[in-house]
């Protein structure tokens, strides 16, 4: 082991790290409002890159950016009024099992549409990729990182400072009062599926210069995401984004020192680790019931 | 003039009708007291009032206009605002926040920095713990917040849901006060209590509850005085 | 519609009926291709039976039935082939090995709320998809073969006629587990639990633990399917066994109906019929390459469209159709309802049953209950009152261990139970109901009952399967306990009803009867009366009456202090969590304090702006 390893181990982790926090994002937002975990998180942020590679063929790519994370959001807040908002009279676990029908068929409309094939977009800015003490890091995972981050400090300035991330806020502390003051309950749900395609969807778009796209790989990025979102304690915007760097890291550093064959085994093995052992992530929310 | 009518009201969870067919009138400017025991239908009542649930049957209509079917926003933009029973704050947001969602459903037509000085006039403690998380504060503490809440979306009829309820008796009369404050600022209030010594001092009239139909009603002042009121809540009465 | 016959031979006949389709079937197809079928429908109904239990029976969901079927056929295919053992001992092992897997897993995580257990179930079989896959000692991603034709007792299923057999035999003996399963005493344990934990745990079911058995059950079915799987196709690799097969198990599971153990029947029916329609009709329309792609996705859509139009899948539709067009009428009501109660076991009136001492529960910065003392002895009535808020409802969950309180010591029976949680309370004679009343739906009133004499049983999931005299026995005598019971409550005459159909009144007696059948030395009443009519309240006092006569240490909370007053021994006033009086029903009525704590203070107008609130 050298520096030049670990430092490359840190500039990958924390690149694809930012991917999976943004991806668990889009998880919190949804499971704080609705309780539901959507397991359609990953397809959905796929929905939008796929769109702004069809939009790059027509349209300036910084115009194809944010048109495909309007598509994932739209398309979350359509899912949200198609399959979830038709069950809210049944249980939760209902609702979660249509999220994944709608998973299944997101993915696989996407592939009859495009295929198996590997798509990928134009680099934001173009240029060789970046030398730093002999690890290597291209230019857009700045992009990456740096959108990441945007997007953390906009929603905390959302949920915190203006009326309307107060509203959806208040749906998660208490629908009932939420109801009483005049806030459309359902109407914050699809606001919030909203925000998690977007979200989810814009992290999606930034690294699809940068490693390309397939329409299978929703699944792993709603896993991923998934492990991020455990450790923020389904709950946290912050803690998510920290929880998934911790997983990118894990991964990179995996992938170094064990072989990429085992980077995978990596994430999931911690999933599985933190659902047994440490269930409420880096937080110190109860998630036990009563033994 | 009367603000409110109700009339013919049935409300039912699921299978279980648990009001069976409610009267009730509030005029402009009143206190109108609804006291009964627990599971008289008291908080169901104004729970339905107030639009977070819908009736089956009957109308209800606020200055003339039918309101039976309109949202809780709907509600709330056209001046009538619930306290809910047991103050239901958001417990993790601050006091100031809890405030200003008050204002959500007409947040472009009124000016929030203004209604929140009138709330913190009429509790100065919230004022002093304007940035605190609401689920902090004693139960009085969350009961003035509530209230607060309610009034910063300007409503000229409140609806009050057991606000004494848990409170020890120092906030009992201090909340009661306020309400009495509120109606002579020209306010109309219609008041669900159990404790109904307290109400009926403080309303002008009185509806008694009884597993969910009106048993009597009346000036506050004469109900203060029937022997049925004792009855209903202490049992052993003439039945 | 079920004339007494019918009803009587039921289980023969469904046996019967079963044989003859399972002899007959194989016999009358003859195709390869079609025998194919049967054989993959086989294979995946069982894998949806075993889902089945944990969605319908436990109320969770798993997305690993798939790598279950995995640990089954590359156990017995390593069994088989490379260590040359038995192929029912290869199966055997598989099957155990999955099951303790999964319960490494579930026992954790079956705590947690929310669905956890998904997604963990997702990484699991994952993780062995990918293992497999990186084997390179089991073949890797092309996986092996030379797998020998399953054998048992000497006759070999080597043609594809007698793995047809082989097949259905082993579906029929799953769905006869399931149906078994469904209707024994864990069964019905788990059935409540699904509907509402709480309730479930206070009639003693340990609800992680009940989940958890489910949850290692499926495994099994999941594994046995995997080994059967193995031996048809007499060679395994990975390829199979992916998430995505997973789904499909899980879309049979929700198309056929979770509740009911013919749901995957009907499920798998159409899962294949979905297949063989894609393959034919896909090709045409979206080209040759699109075929899997339009597959999952009619299957992804199927999920979301039979979840959004009918939630309890075919089966359940089915069923409420059939509720629709033959509704049952409720039985006129016997001539003399409350038939005397039979002789209890000999209690010694006023032996101190439950005796607390400082209880005090705090919920964040509010005590709900302060420092209250309380006895409760046999063949007593302790009214437990105060205004609404006061802390009585708290107070009945402390003592049956659903709250476990901040301080303070709670002794049933001289035992030490401040710590036992609620299933524990149960299992040591404590029984309560609930204000709301709780009924489950799908249960009639006879089978609501029976879940309350959970604590007087003890035959568990594996031994109700097989009907050994003593389990026989066992569930005689439960059926006894829960028939009394509603017999000295008056409600026999509505055992085949729904629960869910009964009135209020009738679902609050229920309550009790479920409270007492598990013959209980404690019952706490949570507000017996909110909500009933008059008639149905002199029912209610009538029958407390009689239960307090017959020994039983009863505490009631109630608001309908007609009731109480006439009807307690002792009564408990309490207010803001405290005991304010503690006395007989005249002397707590008479009382000042009780009587402003009810009514409120008739305070001084003249106080008027004087008072300043500081604490």
């Amino acid at each position: 082991m050298n520096t030049q390893d670990i430092l490359q181990v840190i500039l990958t982790g924390v690149t694809n790290g930012s991917i999976y926090g943004a991806i668990g994002i889009g998880f919190v937002v949804i499971h704080r409002i609705t309780g539901v975990i959507n397991f359609g998180m990953g397809d959905l942020a796929l929905v939008g890159a796929f769109a702004a590679v069809v939009f790059a063929q027509v349209v300036p790519l910084w115009l194809a950016v944010p048109l495909g994370i309007l598509v994932a959001a739209a398309s979350s807040m359509l899912v949200y009024m198609l399959a979830i908002r038709p069950l809210r009279k049944q249980a939760l676990l209902v609702q979660v099992i249509a999220t994944l029908g709608v998973a299944i068929a997101v993915r696989s409309l996407l592939q009859i549409i495009f295929g198996s094939g590997a798509y990928q977009l134009q680099p934001f800015t173009a240029g060789p990729a970046i030398q730093i003490g002999g690890a290597t890091i291209a230019r857009q995972a700045f992009w990456v990182v740096a959108m990441t981050v945007v997007l953390v400090i906009l929603l905390t300035v959302f949920f915190e400072k203006t009326m309307l991330g107060r509203a959806v806020t208040a749906c998660a502390v208490n629908p009932f009062a939420a109801g009483v003051v005049g806030i459309n309950v359902a109407l914050m749900s699809a606001l919030s599926f909203g925000l998690a395609g977007a979200a989810a969807g814009t992290v999606a778009i930034a690294q699809t210069p940068l490693s390309v796209i397939t329409v299978l790989g929703g699944l792993t990025l709603s896993l991923k995401g998934f492990v991020a979102a455990v450790l923020g304690g389904l709950d946290r915007i912050g803690l998510t984004v920290v929880g998934g760097v911790i997983l990118g890291l894990i991964e990179a550093a995996t992938t170094i020192f064990a072989g990429s064959l085992y980077t995978t085994l990596a994430g999931l093995t911690l999933l599985l680790a933190l659902l047994i052992f440490r269930p409420a992530g880096l937080t110190r929310l109860r998630v036990s019931t009563r033994v | 003039m009367s603000i409110i009518e109700v009339s013919g009201l049935r409300f039912s969870y699921g299978p279980v009708e648990v009001l069976h067919g409610i009267d009730l009138r509030v005029d402009e400017g009143e206190i109108v007291a609804v006291i009964g025991p627990n599971g008289a239908g008291k908080t169901t009542l104004l729970n339905v009032l107030g639009g977070a649930y819908r009736a089956r049957t009957g109308t209800i209509t606020l200055r003339g206009e039918n309101v039976t079917r309109a949202s809780q926003d709907a509600l709330v933009r056209r001046g009538l605002s619930l306290v809910p029973e047991g103050r239901q704050v958001f417990s993790s947001m601050t006091v100031d926040d809890n405030l200003l969602l008050g204002t959500y459903a007409r947040r472009r037509e009124l000016d929030a920095d203004s209604l929140r000085k009138t709330v913190f006039e009429l509790f100065p403690r919230l004022e002093e713990r304007r940035d605190q998380l609401a689920g902090t504060l004693s139960g009085g503490e969350q009961q003035m917040v509530a209230i607060g809440r309610a009034l910063m979306s300007d409503p000229s009829v409140l609806l009050l849901d057991e606000p004494s309820l848990g409170l020890a008796p120092q906030f009992v009369s201090l909340i009661m006060r306020t309400i009495r404050r509120l109606r002579d600022d020209g306010k109309t209030v219609v008041l669900v209590e159990q404790n109904a010594k307290a109400a009926l001092r403080l309303a002008d009239r009185a509806y008694l509850l009884e597993l969910g139909s009106v048993r009597t009603s009346g000036p506050a002042r004469e109900l203060a005085d029937d022997p049925r009121v004792v009855a209903v809540y202490l049992g052993g009465g003439d039945e | 519609m079920n004339t007494p016959l019918v009803a009587k031979y039921r289980t023969a006949i469904g046996v019967a009926v079963a044989v003859l389709v399972v002899a007959l079937v194989p016999l009358a197809v003859d195709d390869t291709y079609t025998q194919g079928l049967i054989v993959n429908f086989g294979i995946d109904a069982l894998l949806a039976l075993g889902l089945v239990l944990v969605v319908g029976y436990a109320g969770q969901f798993s997305l690993a039935q798939a790598a279950f079927a995995a640990i089954g056929a590359y156990g017995s295919a390593i069994g088989t082939v490379r260590l040359g053992w038995h192929p029912l001992l290869s199966m055997a092992v598989a099957a155990v090995v999955a099951g303790l897997l999964v319960y490494a897993i579930g026992r954790p995580i079956l705590r947690l709320r929310g669905h956890f257990l998904a997604m963990a179930t997702l990484a699991f079989g994952e993780i062995l998809y990918l293992l497999l896959t990186n084997s390179e000692d089991l073949g890797g991603s092309s996986g092996f073969g030379g797998i020998p034709p399953f054998s048992v007792l000497g006759i070999s299923f080597d043609d594809q006629r007698s793995q047809v057999y082989l097949v259905l035999v082993v579906l029929a003996l799953g769905l006869w587990f399931a149906i078994r399963m469904k209707a024994s005493r864990e069964g019905r344990a788990l059935r409540a639990l699904r509907i509402n934990e709480t309730v479930a745990s206070a009639h003693g079911v340990d609800a992680a633990r009940a989940k958890t058995k489910a949850f290692v059950l499926s495994a099994v079915f999941g594994s046995v399917a995997g080994s059967l799987y193995a031996h048809t196709m007499m060679y395994v690799n990975p390829a199979p066994f992916g998430v995505m097969h997973s789904v499909e198990i899980l879309v049979v599971a929700v198309i056929g109906g979770v509740l009911s153990p013919w749901g995957p029947l009907v499920g798998a029916a159409v899962l294949t019929l979905i297949r063989e329609t894609s393959t034919s009709v896909i090709p045409g329309v979206l080209g040759e390459g699109a075929v899997g792609a339009g597959e999952e996705f009619t299957v992804g859509l199927l999920l979301v469209v039979v979840l959004v139009l009918m939630p309890q899948g075919v089966v359940g539709a089915l069923g409420s159709l059939r509720a629709r067009l033959f509704p049952a009428k409720a039985p006129a009501a016997p001539p003399e309802p409350a038939v005397p109660a039979p002789a209890p076991a000999p209690k010694e009136p006023g032996r101190v049953r439950l005796e607390v001492t400082g209880l005090t529960k705090r919920f964040g910065g509010v005590t709900a209950v302060s420092d209250v003392d309380l006895t409760l002895r046999d063949a007593e009535i302790l009214g437990v009152i105060g205004p609404n808020g006061a802390g009585k409802s708290t107070l009945i969950n402390l003592l049956s261990g659903v709250l476990s309180p901040t301080e303070g010591k709670i002794e049933l029976d001289g035992e030490d139970v401040t710590e036992a949680p609620a299933h524990k309370v149960a299992a040591k004679g404590l029984a309560r109901t609930f204000q709301t009343p709780v009924v489950f739906g799908g249960m009639t009133v006879l089978e609501t009952v029976l879940v309350g004499t959970y604590t007087i049983g003890r035959a568990g999931i594996a031994r109700s399967v097989v009907p050994t005299p003593g389990v026989l026995r066992e569930e005689r005598a439960l059926r006894e306990a829960a028939e009394a019971a509603l017999a000295r409550c008056g409600l026999t005459h509505l055992a085949d009803m729904e629960a869910d159909k009964l009135s209020l009144g009738h679902q609050k007696i229920l309550e009790i009867a479920r409270g007492l059948a598990g013959s209980p030395s404690v019952l706490l009443l949570d507000e017996p009366a909110a909500g009933l009519n008059r008639a149905e309240k002199q029912r209610m006092t009538a029958l407390l009456r009689e239960l307090r006569a017959e020994g039983i240490a009863l505490l009631l909370v109630e608001h309908d202090m007609e009731m109480v007053m006439e009807l307690v021994d002792r009564a408990h006033v309490i207010e803001f969590g405290r005991t304010l009086r503690v006395g007989t029903p005249d002397e707590v009525r008479e009382d000042p304090e009780v009587i402003r704590a009810y009514l409120g203070v008739d305070e001084d107008e003249d106080e008027e702006g004087s008072i300043r609130v500081d604490h």
